[in-house]
């Protein structure tokens, strides 16, 4: 049960950073961090549908990850949760068209493995 | 100006507000959390709508979940712009920036697993670091105008068609 939750987590983290990015994309660029300009650029993405599939994701996730932590230790379900960037990392090329090099995989595979480190200490 | 060490700075730039944001607001959420009366007894349904409650009354945790909403519209931010493959693994380097901070601000200790952990996280965010924030796509976007681009080709760092000197 717990690994089924877990599942759920990786999965619902992983599809909703991709939605969200497809949502932000669509937004349009915001390059600068002026509150003015994040405000509008919230604004233009929140009437988006893969945005609010991504918010979605990220509640459903968060529901399944507190329901994990209430059967497991937080030292089980932490690590196994770190590796839905490996997911998203699998996802951006067929589903973003982004160009994952060599060089940020391995900085992808050393983030989620440390992450682990971390929370099994 | 859009060269690519003008494009990597603005990266780093937000990036540094973010996670600065997201360690300050945790460290507001588990210090008011910590202050909140009864967490302890707090069971079953309706204790834990209390403690929701008292949350909310706490000026500390709603600092907090501001801070955390403003990291979460950076975040955004970038990702309307940067690869998600390259914003992910260093959002997630704030694992380790929160347990650095826990121990140089709360006094908690590190055990050697954790250092390594810390260590290991650090090397992480060193390599998709050095790689262009938004190379991936610009690549892809170069591939579909009928350039040839190899797979795997180590390409953010190779100089791309039409670029800003």
């Amino acid at each position: 049960m717990t690994f089924l939750l877990v599942a759920i987590v990786v999965v619902c983290f992983g599809f909703s950073d991709i939605a969200l990015t497809v949502g932000m994309r669509r937004a349009g660029e915001a390059r600068s961090f002026h509150p003015r300009e994040l405000a509008a650029m919230i604004g233009r993405a929140a009437g988006s549908p893969p945005f609010l599939l991504g918010l979605g994701l990220q509640g459903v996730a968060l529901a399944a990850y507190l329901a994990a932590l209430s059967m497991a230790d937080l030292s089980l379900v932490f690590p196994l949760t770190a590796t839905s960037n490996i997911l998203t990392t699998l996802l951006a090329r067929p589903l973003l068209g982004e160009t994952v090099s060599r060089r940020r995989w391995a900085g992808v595979g050393a983030v989620a493995a440390g992450c682990v480190l971390i929370s099994l200490s | 100006m859009t060269s690519r060490s003008g494009t990597r700075a603005r990266a780093f730039l937000v990036l540094a507000l973010a996670i600065g944001l997201n360690a300050a607001g945790n460290l507001l959420l588990s210090e008011g959390m910590r202050g909140i009366e009864g967490v302890a007894k707090a069971s079953g349904l309706s204790g834990l709508l209390d403690l929701v409650g008292g949350a909310f009354d706490n000026p500390l945790v709603l600092i907090g979940l501001g801070l955390l909403v403003g990291f979460f519209v950076l975040f955004l931010s970038l990702l309307s712009w940067a690869d998600v493959s390259y914003v992910l693994p260093m959002v997630s380097s704030c694992f380790a920036v929160n347990s650095l901070l826990a121990f140089w601000l709360l006094g908690e200790t590190v055990s050697p697993l954790r250092w390594v952990g810390i260590a290991v996280v650090t090397l992480g965010v060193g390599l998709v670091g050095a790689t262009a924030p938004d190379g991936g796509r610009r690549l892809a976007r170069a591939g579909e105008e009928g350039s040839t681009v190899k797979e795997n080709a180590e390409p953010p760092d190779a100089r791309l068609p039409g670029e800003a000197q």
